[in-house]
């Protein structure tokens, strides 16, 4: 069987799944959604005061264009491989990593279908309309403007699931240890702002040590026109952060102990 | 309600309701807008008294209503009509006064603490029952001591063995003294010693006077414990009688196996039916004592055969309670048809 | 002899439900010892939070004085002390509560003589001193030496009876929509979209008084904003929301009516529930 059956299947169980639940169904999508507007509401809530100013240096649309493209980013990255976390959680906790081992696949790619989640798709349709909002109010990016952007975004879901895979990694050492989606959120709070917020080195090191400036600041400033060194260094750095997220991932897998349950 | 019953039963029902979603993707996409409500009665008013200081087994096959019967008496869930009193207590209405006279081991839910020793659950549970100290202590030191788990008591009840984790269980059912005890498929998953000390264990409990209801898929812990069975099927009790009734509900009959030098066809008996040839030597019987009695058979194969091996035993006990879960199964499809 | 008697038997229940309450805490305590590296985590994580908040105020404020009427030093004390108070009141009950209910282990509690609310309640006294040591401890001892924000409260008999209604708030708050699960195989979803407006209506996300006026006037009569915004202004010394303010002790008055309330509707809800109850899973 093809990797794009699996994930076909495996896509069509996680539907049927959701599906038997229907109340529980609603609410998912409707939270899913509006728990991802609240970055949005405080940006409204600091322009919305009678001087309008905010961060220095960016318009309320610049602001709500970076957390668009975050939502954007989110929207894609949780539907397709965020949910690989939860299944190492759940399955070395329980012990059932052994029924994945024993599959004659990838257990990465296992746990990536078992993890797809259509549900998160109200993120990407919420942070579109956002987008499409935050744009119109802005002058309209060039053609180069836009090809840069949607390489960067590639890049951007690159971050994200390098991110799963070093969170997903530390479970098998830190079994249970059910915060590590707590842990994501922290880092990712950084992404949702104009890295002109964090001093120097701050920003250095949310840009190439941990890129996740390259989730969403990068790529609006792209559709900007104000790609700078610091948007360029994130590039390698997200392909380099992904390398090594790789590496972590394969070489915590070995530490499974077994047993659990 | 009688006063001389501590456990009385009448028209108990209970009627669960659950909704089809269907096996097909489009089903189970038109599940969410539409549904079809099925009603499931797990209970259809079963009637049924119990004594102080009987042993009663509770059987039935896989979703008989024996659990939904269990969990109403203990004052879980709440019957859908139908009365049932238990020391004198309404459970469900009556619940935190009446669960302080109970215990209840439920094999697959356990009450001890995962991460800590059991022996810290115990001193929550004797806080919560308001054990005094010196009561506490002493009924500790006894049920330990008859459980063998004085050494092991002190340790994170991960790091224990099932069997060790039920005995554990049974000591967190019976520290605050209870007078009637529910057991839910105690022994499930234990092996052999560990089953046997526990079936000690509530013989010693029941002579001392407490009332024990027992549900349970190995017959061993029935024929071992009960004095008095009861079986559910359906939804109804099919079956309401002592112990010795169970094994002869069917007749009274016998296996016998017999080994011979040469064949056995000459052995043709009223009332003895083979059941199984492994040779034309050795053959397996199962004989109706009502119509052949024992000694009658052993002198009819004497003389019909030269006999070398003989063994003669009763029906298990498991094949009585099967041959009931399939007469009750064959009554309720009756009944099915006939609405 | 009536009255007497009556005395007698109320201070012998308060006597039992200490010792419950004594006995389960503890053991709750020794229980989540087990795991005080993932409570550790709060140290990263609580820090974490508040320099994303530090930097983005330090922005803002860099080309403003006043936002919703609070400075600089009041948005980062208002964050601060938030932060410090979620680790004196937080807690999972509703997740608690709908996964017993869910796997089935619910059954064992209700084989005990008192109530799960209770048994609950008594859990988070536990939990929380715990984390009274591991994470609030700690993290107030970040925010004081790394940002230099030594956060004491303006009136500590006052301060210490709002975060103690806050306490009983959050619980009675999180332990009603656990109640859901009597209803809902799944309640994930109902969790969530609660937890999302109870944290933005308690002042969790953002101080009230950055809402615009009519809805903080809608927000004054919610329950949520006695779980965080209640206690945190108190903390700081003074309290406004809708254009009006009350004094400490009337709006720690206030809280406690609240809590009063929410106890009511818990108790509504379980009774309810109770009754709908069907075992699955056990």
């Amino acid at each position: 069987m093809s990797v794009g059956q699996i994930w076909s299947r495996a896509l069509r169980s996680s539907l049927a799944r959701r599906m038997a639940y229907r109340a529980d169904l609603f609410l998912s999508v409707a939270v899913t959604l509006l728990s991802e507007l609240v970055s949005p509401l405080v940006t409204l809530l600091i322009y919305g005061g009678s001087s309008g100013k905010g961060f220095p240096g960016w318009g309320m649309f610049e602001v709500l264009l970076v957390q668009s493209i975050f939502l954007m980013s989110r929207g894609v990255a949780f539907p397709l491989f965020m949910g690989l976390m939860y299944g190492v959680l759940d399955q070395v906790r329980s012990g059932h990593f052994e029924l994945t081992l024993l599959r004659p696949r990838s257990p990465l790619l296992i746990l990536v279908c078992q993890g797809l989640d259509p549900i998160g798709l109200t993120r990407l349709a919420g942070g579109i309309g956002l987008f499409a909002v935050s744009l119109s109010r802005l002058p309209a990016p060039s053609a180069l403007g836009w090809l840069s952007f949607a390489a960067l975004f590639a890049f951007s879901l690159l971050v994200l699931f390098s991110l799963a895979l070093f969170m997903s990694g530390t479970l098998f050492m830190w079994v249970g240890n059910g915060r590590v989606y707590e842990l994501l959120d922290v880092l990712l709070n950084f992404a949702q702002y104009p890295l002109s917020i964090f001093p120097r080195a701050f920003s250095l090191a949310v840009s190439v040590a941990v890129p996740i400036a390259a989730v969403a600041y990068v790529p609006a400033q792209a559709l900007l026109g104000r790609l700078d060194l610091i948007g360029l260094l994130a590039v390698p750095a997200s392909a380099a952060f992904f390398g090594l997220s790789l590496l972590f991932w394969e070489k915590m897998r070995t530490r499974y102990s077994g047993g659990g349950g | 309600m009688r006063d001389d019953f501590q456990i009385e039963v009448k028209s108990l029902k209970k009627t669960y309701t659950t909704y089809q979603r269907g096996g097909s993707f489009a089903e189970i996409a038109k599940s969410v807008f539409a549904r079809k409500e099925i009603k499931v009665e797990a209970l259809k008013g079963i009637d049924f008294s119990v004594r102080e200081g009987e042993l009663l087994g509770f059987l039935g096959p896989n979703g008989a209503g024996k659990s939904t019967c269990l969990k109403i008496l203990t004052g879980v869930l709440y019957p859908s009509s139908g009365e049932a009193r238990v020391l004198g207590f309404c459970p469900w209405k009556q619940r935190k006064r009446y669960v302080s006279n109970i215990g209840a081991v439920f094999g697959q839910k356990s009450q001890l603490i995962f991460d800590i020793p059991p022996l810290d659950s115990f001193l929550m549970n004797q806080a919560i029952y308001g054990v005094p100290r010196d009561v506490f202590k002493a009924r500790l030191d006894e049920l330990a001591g008859l459980l063998g788990v004085v050494d092991i008591m002190g340790q994170p009840t991960r790091n224990l063995s099932l069997g060790e984790r039920m005995k554990c269980e049974f000591i967190m059912a019976m520290l605050h003294g209870p007078k009637v005890v529910f057991l839910d498929e105690p022994t499930i998953g234990l092996d052999v010693i560990a089953k046997e000390k526990i079936r000690e264990f509530i013989l010693a409990m029941n002579r001392k006077g407490v009332t024990f209801i027992l549900t349970t898929h190995d017959l061993a812990d029935v024929e071992f414990l009960a004095r008095r069975v009861i079986v559910v099927n359906h939804g109804s009790i099919i079956f309401d009688d002592g112990i010795e009734g169970l094994r002869g509900h069917f007749g009274s009959r016998k296996r016998i196996r017999l080994l011979s030098e040469g064949g056995q066809d000459a052995l043709a008996l009223e009332g003895l039916r083979a059941t199984e040839r492994r040779s034309e030597s050795e053959v397996f019987y199962e004989l109706d004592l009502a119509s052949c009695p024992i000694d009658a058979f052993i002198a009819k194969a004497n003389a019909a055969l030269r006999i070398l091996d003989i063994s003669i035993g009763s029906i298990p006990i498991e094949e009585v309670v099967k041959g009931l879960y399939e007469e009750g199964a064959r009554h309720s499809a009756r009944e099915g048809t006939a609405r | 002899m009536g009255a007497r008697s009556l005395a007698t038997q109320a201070l012998a229940w308060a006597r039992r439900q200490a010792s419950v309450l004594k006995a389960v805490a503890f053991v709750t305590y020794k229980e989540w010892a087990a795991y005080r590296s993932h409570m550790l985590l709060s140290l990263v994580i609580g820090p974490a939070y508040f320099l994303a908040q530090y930097f983005i105020w330090n922005a803002v404020f860099s080309a403003r004085s006043d936002v919703g009427g609070l400075g600089l030093e009041a948005m980062l004390g208002y964050y601060g002390v938030a932060t410090l108070i979620y680790y004196l009141t937080m807690d999972f009950a509703d997740w608690n509560l709908q996964m017993h209910i869910r796997v089935g282990s619910f059954l064992t509690f209700m084989l005990r003589p008192l109530s799960h609310r209770y048994f609950a309640l008594s859990q988070k006294v536990g939990h929380r001193i715990l984390g009274f040591f591991f994470e609030l401890v700690p993290v107030w001892l970040i925010l004081a030496i790394a940002f230099g924000m030594p956060l004491l409260p303006a009136s500590w008999p006052w301060a210490v009876a709002s975060i103690a209604l806050g306490f009983l708030m959050v619980f009675f708050l999180n332990y009603s929509i656990g109640i859901a699960a009597f209803w809902m195989t799944r309640t994930d979803g109902l969790r969530s979209i609660f937890a999302l407006f109870r944290d933005i209506m308690a002042g969790a996300v953002l101080p009230l008084s950055l809402f615009p006026l009519p809805v903080q006037k809608v927000l004054f009569f919610l329950p949520f904003q006695y779980a965080t915004y209640v206690p945190t202004r108190v903390f700081l010394g003074s309290y406004e929301l809708g254009g009006a303010s009350f004094s400490l002790p009337a709006i720690v008055g206030c809280q406690a009516v609240a809590v009063l309330c929410m106890w009511l509707v818990s108790e509504i809800l379980w009774r309810l529930g109770a009754r709908k109850y069907t075992g699955v899973g056990a």
